[in-house]
């Protein structure tokens, strides 16, 4: 499992997938989302995730509907 | 998941840049970070109305603080206003067009459904590394309850009682990191991981919307299909009775 974050420009996570599929064999890889990763401690399905990081701030609202 | 709610504010970054220029740029940005987790305090409910008063801060200014810094062979010298710096960043002014996150919170929110608001503002989950200084989740409650009554905010008003952070059993700076633990101990993983055929056939899946949960094609299509054969199984059943 990979964490990328929301706005990743799409060509780095494209080049990330082909060295890990074609240069080192990887057979399955899921990229999970740095923002929302915190609501899984919580257990719940919804919530506002904030983040306060050193390189950005960010916040998402998710909600399981 | 709602991305188009999705927004940014001041980070970390931002705090060591103000507290760099208040010391005159001399110091590395290790020095620097080291000064922060040391000293800076967020100020919030007494002490932060002492801080908007100048008569009270003038009190407050008059003690000094000397360390030294990680890597530097010299002290430096902190004033109060120093250690309350990082506030200022983070909880800027909403009028003067200054970044807050009280105010990104907020915002977030109310370009998110009705239904929802009641039920994110209960559940704010707040992670990162600038938790971890002191009094920084009190002032952000604190703020955003001050906030709902500028004009802007009129219709989450309401909401004001339900402002509650969750809490944990895990320190917050951490909480990216078990939260992917726990997400990668989910057995149902592998079915939505991206595999090589997948990716061969049509590279990676957008980020946002279903294609971005379920991350692989296939299973996209086999959860519609489902969805599909279940909803004409409920068509049949019902045309049946």
């Amino acid at each position: 499992m990979l964490i990328e974050k929301l706005l990743a420009p799409r060509e780095l996570i494209e080049a990330i997938a082909t060295v890990l599929f074609d240069y080192l064999q990887v057979p399955i890889v899921y990229f999970a989302l740095e923002e929302s990763l915190p609501l899984y401690v919580t257990g719940g399905f919804t919530g506002l995730c904030v983040d306060l990081g050193f390189q950005r701030t960010s916040v998402l609202p998710v909600s399981s509907t | 998941m709602l991305a188009a709610s999705f927004s940014e504010s001041a980070s970390g970054h931002s705090v060591l840049q103000a507290l760099a220029q208040d010391l005159g740029g001399t110091l590395a940005l290790p020095a620097l970070e080291d000064l922060v987790a040391r000293l800076a305090l967020i100020p919030y409910g007494e002490l932060a109305v002492e801080c908007a008063d100048p008569a009270q801060l003038e009190v407050l200014q008059r003690k000094k603080y000397r360390c030294r810094p990680l890597g530097s062979s010299t002290d430096v010298q902190l004033s109060f206003l120093h250690r309350i710096s990082p506030a200022k960043v983070l909880f800027g002014d909403v009028e003067a067009d200054e970044d807050n996150i009280a105010a990104t919170v907020l915002n977030s929110i109310l370009r998110c459904e009705m239904v929802l608001r009641r039920v994110l503002i209960s559940t704010l989950v707040v992670s990162g590394g600038l938790c971890m200084l002191p009094g920084l989740l009190e002032r952000l409650t604190e703020e955003m309850a001050r906030l709902l009554d500028l004009e802007q905010y009129a219709s989450l008003r309401p909401l004001k009682a339900h402002i509650n952070v969750v809490e944990t059993e895990f320190s917050r700076n951490l909480l990216v990191w078990t939260g992917g633990s726990v997400f990668g101990a989910l057995p149902a993983l592998d079915r939505f991981a991206l595999t090589k055929e997948d990716f061969a056939h049509g590279g990676v899946p957008d980020r946002i919307g279903e294609n971005y949960l379920f991350a692989s094609r296939s299973s996209v299509q086999e959860i519609h299909s489902s969805k599909d054969r279940s909803l004409d199984r409920l068509k049949d059943s019902l045309l049946a009775s």
